[in-house]
């Protein structure tokens, strides 16, 4: 390589000096013998010959012959492409569409699976998370603070465990000169800046001493020291107040540092969390609100950390009895990215199925032009090309092809990624990180190639067929092998659309099915609001601020009822559990626990969001922090305890004693059952208390309007902010819109699905329409004379469509084989469809046929007008 | 292969290449002058060759070439394949 670069190309300057040389000692030979000096001249010029044409080949010498061939096949390519524009510019769309549909998605799982975590050698650090192998399932993945303790001084896998106060008890609300905010804070142990090797932008983190000591420190997002502070960097130094004290700010961290928490906004020392010496709310040693997140030693596996935390968790098992929960060594990647894995994975076969039809399209578009090419590259044979050079032409063209559809994929894949990110579900983890960077264009490259050669062998494939230069290269047989491969190439076609297509109609079924899912009340016309009143309001004063506000917001205009509840949904509940004491009941055993879920309610609740009372009364005036603790239960509680009987005035006792002396709850009415799980889910045991009773916060204010409830968003805000200006106010919005979040994954999901399995029948559909076309073409003759010979155009059509929608059918009953199987993949997303639905399979046959139908009825109407007399004189 | 023939005698030009080979073949083989310096280029791409720039005896610069190892081991190849072929030849024509 390094001699070929040293053998430069000498300057055009040289080869004229050096011919000119040649010229001149010609000239002076000849005048040694004696001629005069023109004459002389004359003859080296003659003798040398055509000096421009010797300069010309000399240059020629030093050219690259593959390059000037590469130059030539492209050139050759355009003139092709220039030719047949309508042809090559549906060919390239076909693929640009299937290159954008697939390198959007790939920025998608890029950025959310595949990205390179930030941080130092990201493949060793863990989460270490508690399940629970038996019921009552109960584990929010987290341990206590001793378990920490005992884990962090028993391990030898890791090299530093980071331990970091849970999701719940770390929003603070930030107060200061602007509107109060609630945020994503992190109370975190020193190490854990450390253990995942990321520096402060500006200042520094907190170190032991300063934990050990719970110093009111705290390192600020990016983010947040530019939206607070300006990204001034006097910033240290300063106090920021949240939790009911002044924290003064020691360090900004980058934004790209999300950890522990998607968008943590500040971290704070573990040991300052304003809860840890308040035993009121339960001892922080002993209740499971700790995460843990370490880093393997190296050298050490991710089983052999299991082996040991399995050992470990063994320990403490005998340690504590009431503590049954294992413990599991997750990747951190994993960790992030949960629930979101498989639906994404997913629509990438999916896209993947999507980009191989239309991969198969092109190939079958390009060989019906390769058949009218075979003249020319017959000619091209007999002239000398071998077949490595027709080769080499072939695939310029199919890479040239491929090329241009993945810079337009490409350049879709821009315009598509932003709308895709737009519209996507925000649950899914890193979505802001999702761009097309490099790795990005590299799949794009790598594809288009991959492509390009697929497309070049197979019509390279097409033309070993071919057999020199016949006066009429279309005899019969070749053309009936040529046919027999497309239809292969359609059959497999809708084989694949049919995968789609049958997947596509189970998710849209299942969507359909939650949408049609009644929540248990009438959504219409209900506003919301999620605030939090300040952690140091009394009970007293926290029921009077309701009491006011429901007040308040009855005056405004066609308000007709306002209630609150603590918790709207629990759409993550997985625990299930039972009741301490139920009058005339034994304890239920651990097998038998479900879901319950308790929550406190004010105002007018149930008539505000519409959950009508079955038997019994509501609350009322009466029923106040010194009468008798009162209680409302669900239908499926009442029919979990008192099945066929009136659970009116029946007691029961819950996890936490009630009243002065433990006191029984006394049930006063039943509601109606509500999917307060989230309408995926079963309605499951809800028991309701009264906010007066309990003093807890009802987190969520219920507005039934007689008109648009959006109407009311700024008047209600603006009355919640004058009882009390440090309330925060989280988001306020209508019911309708709640439930419809809800959905976002799903639609998100079905949404993609459908748009590809529509393409995919699209693409299966032209390819049918294009396979059938030719025939027709090819056929003239045969149908001419059939149509000599008596056959009607009735018949005609019908045959060209039964040929055709045959293909189809071989192709549909593969694909429905394959949704069988696929349909298992998917089935995780399935909602009251069972993956060998019979309605779907119906569908899923038929949706695909009626497309082939469709296809073929234009090529067998223009078969069944053909001419005999002018199809039999042509030949 | 005639070309590297005569550059075994040492590096020289163009001009010169041709007057040997002319005269080396007694005048039969005359040399076309219209593809010399293609068929040298040629060469001295495939690295047979390699050449410089030197004052001729006329006082005037010419290129003049010189033999590569790589040129040499090729002749040598070259060669032996050509009498291979010659002495096939000849015992065809001339049976004994």
């Amino acid at each position: 390589m390094w001699q070929w670069l040293k053998r430069k190309r000498p300057p055009d300057g040289e080869i004229d000096e050096e011919l000119e040389y040649h010229v001149a000692m010609l000239a002076a030979e000849q005048r040694d013998r004696g001629d005069n000096s023109s004459a002389a001249q004359d003859f080296a010029k003659r003798k040398t010959g055509n000096v421009t044409l010797i300069k010309e080949s000399t240059r020629e010498a030093w050219r690259t012959p593959w390059l000037e061939e590469a130059q030539r096949d492209l050139h050759f390519t355009a003139r092709m492409f220039a030719r047949a524009p309508f042809f090559y510019s549906l060919v390239i769309s076909i693929l640009a569409l299937g290159i954008t549909a697939s390198v959007s998605l790939f920025s998608l799982v890029d950025g959310v699976l595949l990205r390179p975590l930030p941080y130092r050698d990201p493949s060793r650090l863990v989460a270490l998370t508690s399940y629970a192998p038996k019921p009552p399932y109960e584990s929010n993945g987290s341990v206590s603070y001793r378990d920490y303790q005992f884990i962090s001084r028993e391990a030898s896998s890791f090299s530093e465990i980071a331990v970091t106060y849970r999701t719940g008890w770390s929003r603070v609300t930030l107060l200061g000169n602007d509107e109060p905010t609630q945020l994503q804070g992190a109370f975190v142990s020193p190490n854990l800046f450390s253990v995942f090797g990321r520096q402060p932008l500006l200042g520094r983190t907190f170190d032991a001493e300063e934990n050990t000591h719970a110093e009111r420190v705290v390192v600020i997002s990016e983010s947040l020291w530019a939206q607070r502070f300006a990204a001034s960097p006097t910033v240290i130094g300063k106090d920021l107040r949240f939790s009911g004290g002044l924290w003064r700010i020691i360090g900004v961290m980058p934004d790209d540092f999300h950890v522990p928490f998607l968008q943590t906004q500040l971290w704070a020392p573990i040991l300052s969390h304003p809860d840890w010496n308040n035993h009121a709310d339960g001892d922080p040693l002993n209740e499971s609100r700790w995460d843990l997140l370490a880093r393997l030693k190296p050298g050490v596996s991710l089983a052999r950390s299991q082996a040991e935390i399995n050992s470990i968790a063994e320990r403490l098992k005998t340690s504590s009895p009431d503590n049954t929960n294992s413990l599991k060594v997750v990747p951190l990647r994993e960790h992030f990215a949960g629930a979101t894995k498989t639906p994404l994975l997913i629509l990438f076969a999916a896209v993947g199925l999507l980009l191989s039809i239309a991969c198969i399209n092109v190939t079958n578009l390009l060989l019906a032009r390769a058949s009218h090419r075979q003249t020319e590259l017959a000619i091209r044979t007999s002239l000398g090309a071998g077949r490595g050079r027709l080769l080499r032409q072939l695939l310029t063209e199919t890479l040239t092809l491929s090329a241009i559809a993945a810079a337009l994929g490409i350049a879709g894949a821009v315009a598509l990624v932003p709308v895709l990110t737009h519209s996507a579900p925000t649950s899914i983890p890193m979505l802001d990180s999702v761009e097309v960077n490099e790795r990005v264009l590299f799949f794009a490259a790598g594809l288009s190639i991959l492509i390009g050669i697929m497309l070049g062998a197979a019509t390279a494939w097409r033309l070993n067929n071919t057999s020199g230069l016949k006066e009429n290269s279309r005899t019969s047989t070749e053309t009936r092998k040529t046919v027999r491969l497309k239809s292969l190439l359609v059959a497999s076609e809708f084989a694949l659309a049919t995968v789609l297509t049958s997947a596509a109609l189970m998710l849209i079924r299942s969507f359909i099915a939650v949408l049609s899912v009644d929540p248990g009340f009438p959504p219409e016309k209900v506003l919301t609001l999620r605030l939090a009143v300040p952690v140091e309001t009394s009970a007293a004063q926290v029921t009077q601020f309701y009491s006011d506000a429901f007040a308040r917001f009855a005056q405004l205009p066609g308000v007709r009822a306002t209630g609150g509840i603590s918790s709207l949904f629990y759409t993550d509940e997985s625990r299930v559990h039972a009741l301490r004491l139920v009058e005339g009941h034994a304890p239920e055993p651990t097998a038998k626990w479900k879901p319950l879920v308790w929550s406190q309610i004010g105002g007018d609740y149930f008539p505000a969001i519409g959950i009508p009372l079955l038997r019994g009364r509501f609350f009322t005036a009466r029923d106040t922090p010194s009468s008798p603790p009162v209680a409302i239960v669900n239908q499926t509680l009442a029919r979990r305890y008192w099945p066929g009987e009136d659970p009116i005035g029946k007691h029961l006792k819950g996890f936490d004693p009630r009243g002065r002396h433990d006191d029984w709850l006394t049930i006063v009415g039943v509601v109606k059952d509500t999917h307060s799980g989230g309408l995926e889910k079963n309605p499951f045991s809800q028991i309701y208390e009264v906010q007066s009773q309990r003093g807890d916060q009802l987190n969520n204010l219920v507005i039934r309007t007689s008109g648009d409830p959006a109407a009311l968003a700024s008047a209600t805000r603006s009355i919640v902010r004058k009882l009390n200006h440090n309330t925060v106010i989280a988001n306020v919005s209508t019911m309708e819109q709640l439930l419809t979040a809800q959905t976002a994954g799903r639609r998100f999901q079905t949404w993609l699905i459908g748009v590809f399995s529509t393409l995919a029948l699209g693409l299966a559909a032209l390819g049918v329409f294009a396979v059938m076309h030719y025939s027709v073409a090819v056929r003239t003759n045969e149908l001419g004379i059939r149509m000599a010979l008596g056959a009607n155009p009735g018949e005609i059509l019908l045959l060209i469509i039964g040929d055709g929608t045959q293909l189809a059918f071989i192709g549909v009953l593969l694909g429905a084989l394959g949704s069988v199987w696929s349909s298992h993949a998917i089935g995780s997303l399935l909602y009251q469809i069972r993956p060998l639905d019979p309605l779907n399979l119906v569908a899923t046959l038929m949706v695909p046929l009626l497309m082939a139908l469709l296809a073929c009825y234009l090529p067998a109407l223009r078969a069944s007008r053909i001419d005999p007399m002018k199809a039999l004189r042509e030949e | 292969m005639m070309i590297l023939r005569t550059l075994v005698l040492g590096p020289t030009n163009g001009y010169q290449i041709a007057k040997t080979i002319e005269r080396m073949s007694d005048e039969v083989l005359q040399v076309d002058h219209s593809s010399l310096y293609p068929a040298l280029h040629r060469l001295e791409k495939k690295g047979w060759l390699s050449s410089k720039w030197e004052n001729s005896e006329t006082n005037r610069r010419a290129k003049s070439y010189r033999l590569t190892p790589l040129g040499r081991k090729q002749l040598l190849a070259e060669t032996s394949k050509w009498e291979r072929l010659s002495s096939a030849i000849a015992r065809v024509m001339r049976p004994a």
